[in-house]
């Protein structure tokens, strides 16, 4: 899913000349929605792995290295990721503006 | 010492301390003796010269240490050492080590106040050091307490014993003195240590050890703390020269402190046998009293009245110093003003009417209307004897005053006479001083009687002066009023000066009327001038009127001469001028037959023209029609040239058309063609629906290019599989719906062909359809139905088509133009 996008780029702007590099830097509208999937994928990973460091950061500074802090963490993080990749959908339906 | 035991032990141990003061030119060690038995200080002063040795002293004393040089000692230093007596007697002293320097002499007393003791040191190589010291021990008898116990220290026995010569005040001379003032007396080496021990010891045991000083308040009740550690048996007295002292122990029950009787201190000299020698005393006489407040009032007193008496002074000598005295010194203008006051009246004393005769002795006189004797009178003289013989307002000033007086006696009241006649006496002899003459004929005349002078003044008067007259009968009336008082003799002076007076005055006056009468023989001189004058005068102006007739005649013959020239030149002029405007007329004729000569010249030379130019018109005439008729055959030429262009034009549209029409199909695409519809705009030129046409194109369509079927169709099979993906998205989805409607698309049949229903899939078939037969408009529209996310995704390529679409259609019009152009040029 992700591949496509830069497959169709390269694919179309292979025959023509070099006039149509330009068109491609233009995000393209049949790209628009798996943009946003590669954008909410990697967001919610980045988010993740963010909140389980932290969780595993307090496990071990405060919790005496018990598990329940470092899947607490990951929980909030793949949650963020989650709204704000939800919000990106919704804000081109108008409800929702969040910058993932 | 009473007690047999050696240890310190709180019952037994007895313990004193004094305040010692060291005196050195000035200084003083005092030793407070202190104990349970006597905690006050007592004093102990010990004076000596500066430098003689006493911080050196003291510093043996105390900490048995000695310095070659030690600076000299400011103010006071303060030291304590303790030293024990006997066994069971302790004293401490407190150490005053004074400075020795002359200028801390003032502060010693501060020192030796409450002194118990004292220690004067000298120094015994000085000589002059010991009449310091006794200097001190006399203050300090005088001063300090009473039962002060004075040592008297001969310092740096060192140096004697290392060399004798050095010794400049004997042992003996020394002690005698010690022993007639009653002082202890020791020589002592500070250096090595050298009866320094024993000078304190000789003054400790001297000290009552059982009492504070006697001045001390409540000494004997003080330090009860230190009274009741020591439960004292012994009340006892020690002296320094009864070293047994009598340890009898004295039990006085309910009381800390007790005192035994005081014996007799031997220490207060005899003033008498103070000693007498003393050079250096003047240098530190004690302060006596001193009158300072009065001396100071009486110099300030003074100076104040120097300044005032010298301001004034300077004030009327300086203008400048006196605006400054007036206006910046207190008082100082009223003291100015009232010298200047004072001194304006001593030298016109009769400036103020007020000094003379005060209104109060006006007020008593009474003035008899009938007497005449007015101030008006007297006024009246004065202005002529002012003028011949008063040399100022000054003298005048006092003559005046004298006869006013004098006036004024004569007409007052008998009742008022004694006041009078004091007046008058006053006046007369100022009188005298004023006219010296006056009083030789007064001598002269002195003999005669009052009565005599009486017939003496009236005769020179009488004749022609009515003012003299009335003045001689004045005065003979005051004389007889005289005459009838008793105070005739007083008088005398007065009356004779008075007469001579008169006398002078109406002399004055025959002198003046005397010369008056030499005037007439003047007068008459001046008539005999005045006619004299006159026949001159009328002779003069006979001569004169008898020359203005001659001038007059003369002047009448030279106006008729004159006016017969005059006359004779007018009617010359007149003749030249006739001849004159004669010549111009005729020179005016000539030139008017001179004109109407070129004016016919003028004429023959118009006509002449006329002719020639009639000729040449006739042919020129048929050349302008030739020219016309060739500048049409131009415009026709010009026409057809027009049509060839316009041919020309439309077979050039033509191929810029096709030019266009070529570029946009071609399949290597996209690429612009700007420079072809350039070219084709500029062809057309002037055609409007070519420019609408090429005006209804996108820009983006020109400047990047159109894309090609196939390239629309390749990329119609991309955005379908991504619409197919987000066909199932519902309404406003989030993750889920998208993932969901990702998931679920491919499950989905696929349609083909035109399928009927409305659906995202099916839309999808029908426009592959349209696309594969090659109907990109009916493609487009079907896309175009298409909601939300789908169409979304598609728009991009809706668009593209689009452009496409109305390049087709722009070129589609402006072929259609062409056409019509060629075909209406056929």
């Amino acid at each position: 899913m992700t591949t496509q996008p830069a497959a169709v780029s390269s694919s179309s702007s292979t025959p023509s000349s070099s006039q149509v590099v330009s068109r491609v830097s233009a995000p393209v509208s049949e790209t628009l929605l798996n943009d946003k999937w590669d954008l909410c994928l990697s967001n919610a990973i980045i988010k993740s792995g963010l909140g389980l460091g932290f969780g595993i950061v307090f496990s071990v500074l405060l919790f005496k290295r018990r598990a329940f802090p470092a899947w607490v963490g990951l929980g909030f993080g793949a949650g963020r990721g989650y709204a704000e990749c939800d919000a990106s959908f919704k804000s081109a339906a108008g409800t929702r503006s969040v910058r993932a | 010492m009473a007690q047999p035991r050696a240890s310190t032990s709180s019952a037994t141990t007895r313990f004193a301390q004094f305040k010692l003061v060291l005196l050195g030119p000035y200084p003083v060690l005092s030793v407070p003796l202190a104990g349970w038995c006597s905690p006050a200080n007592s004093p102990s002063p010990r004076p000596g010269e500066s430098a003689v040795g006493k911080s050196s002293l003291v510093l043996r004393f105390v900490k048995d240490q000695f310095d070659d040089y030690r600076e000299s000692t400011i103010g006071a230093a303060f030291l304590t050492q303790t030293i024990a007596l006997d066994e069971n007697t302790t004293v401490k002293f407190e150490i005053w080590d004074t400075a020795g320097q002359e200028r801390y002499k003032s502060l010693a007393p501060m020192y030796y106040r409450n002194a118990n003791c004292a220690v004067v040191v000298y120094d015994i190589t000085q000589a002059a050091s010991l009449d310091k010291a006794k200097a001190w021990v006399k203050e300090l008898q005088r001063q300090a307490n009473e039962s002060i116990v004075i040592a008297l220290a001969g310092n740096k026995l060192d140096l004697v014993t290392a060399n004798p010569s050095k010794r400049a005040i004997e042992t003996a001379d020394a002690e005698a003195y010690a022993n007639e003032a009653g002082l202890l007396f020791l020589e002592t080496s500070a250096k090595t240590a050298e009866n320094v021990k024993e000078l304190f010891t000789a003054i400790a045991k001297k000290l009552p050890t059982d009492q504070a000083g006697p001045r001390r308040p409540g000494g004997g009740a003080l330090r009860p703390g230190v009274d009741m550690n020591r439960p004292q048996q012994n009340h006892q007295r020690w002296y320094a020269d009864k070293k047994a002292a009598d340890p009898t122990p004295v039990v006085l029950p309910g009381s800390g402190t007790t005192t035994k009787d005081v014996p007799p201190v031997p220490l207060i000299p005899d003033p008498k046998a103070a000693p007498p020698p003393r050079p250096t005393e003047a240098v530190f006489t004690p302060p006596k009293q001193t009158h300072r407040f009065r001396n100071f009032f009486i110099s300030a007193t003074l100076l104040t009245l120097l300044g005032y008496g010298g301001g004034v002074y300077y004030s009327l000598q300086n203008d400048n110093f006196h605006d400054f005295f007036t206006e910046y010194i207190p008082f100082g203008e009223q003291i100015v003003l009232e010298v200047q006051d004072r001194q304006f009246r001593a030298r016109y004393a009769g400036a103020y009417p007020g000094s003379i005769a005060t209104p109060q002795h006006f007020a008593s006189v009474t003035i008899p209307k009938r007497s005449g004797a007015t101030w008006k009178l007297s006024d009246k003289e004065d202005p002529n004897k002012a003028q011949l013989d008063r040399d100022g307002p000054y003298k005048s000033n006092k003559k005046e005053e004298k006869k006013k007086a004098e006036d004024f006696v004569k007409t007052v009241s008998p009742a008022a006479a004694a006041t009078a006649t004091v007046i008058a006496e006053k006046a007369v002899p100022e009188g005298k001083s004023a006219g010296d003459h006056v009083d030789e004929q007064t001598k002269n005349t002195g003999a005669t009687t009052s009565l005599h002078e009486e017939k003496i003044s009236p005769a020179p008067v009488d004749h022609h002066d009515p003012i003299m007259h009335d003045l001689v009968k004045i005065i003979n009336s005051v004389i007889e009023v005289i005459n009838q008082s008793d105070a005739k003799k007083h008088f005398d002076d007065a009356i004779v000066s008075a007469k001579q007076e008169v006398k002078n005055v109406n002399e004055k006056i025959q002198e003046l009327k005397a010369a008056t009468g030499s005037v007439e023989p003047l007068t008459d001189k001046l008539k005999e001038q005045e006619v004299e004058f006159t026949k001159v005068a009328s002779g003069i102006v006979q001569t004169m009127e008898g020359q203005l007739l001659a001038v007059e005649e003369k002047w009448r013959e030279e106006f008729e001469h004159e006016r017969d020239r005059l006359a004779e030149s007018y009617k010359l002029k007149l003749k030249t001028e006739l001849e004159r405007s004669d010549a111009l007329a005729e020179a005016k004729l000539k030139n008017e037959l001179l004109e109407q000569a070129l004016k016919l010249k003028k004429e023959w030379y118009a006509n002449l023209q006329e002719r020639v130019e009639k000729e040449r018109d006739g042919r020129l005439g048929k050349l302008k029609e030739l020219a016309e008729d060739v500048n049409k055959l131009g415009e026709i030429a010009g026409v057809w040239t027009e049509e060839l262009d316009k041919n020309l034009q439309t077979q050039q549209m033509h191929v810029a058309l096709e030019a266009v029409k070529a570029s946009v199909n071609d399949p290597r695409q996209p690429r612009p063609f700007v420079r072809e519809l350039a070219a084709l705009k500029e062809v057309s030129s002037d055609d409007e629906v070519v420019k609408a046409a090429i005006a209804s194109i996108n820009p983006v369509a020109y400047q990047k290019g159109v894309a090609s079927p196939a390239q629309i169709i390749d990329r119609f099979r991309r955005v379908a599989v991504e619409v197919r993906k987000a066909s199932l998205v519902p309404e406003n989805a989030g993750v889920f719906g998208h993932a969901s409607s990702w998931v679920a698309s491919k499950l989905l049949f696929k349609k083909s062909g035109l399928a009927t229903s409305n659906d995202v899939e099916a839309i999808l078939a029908r426009t592959e359809t349209y696309l594969q037969e090659g109907d990109l408009d009916k493609a487009a529209r079907e896309m175009n139905q298409l909601q939300g996310w789908p169409k979304t995704l598609a728009g991009d390529w809706l668009k593209e088509v689009r452009v496409l679409l109305e390049v087709r259609q722009a070129v589609d019009v402006i072929a259609a133009q062409a056409r019509l152009q060629s075909l209406s040029r056929e």
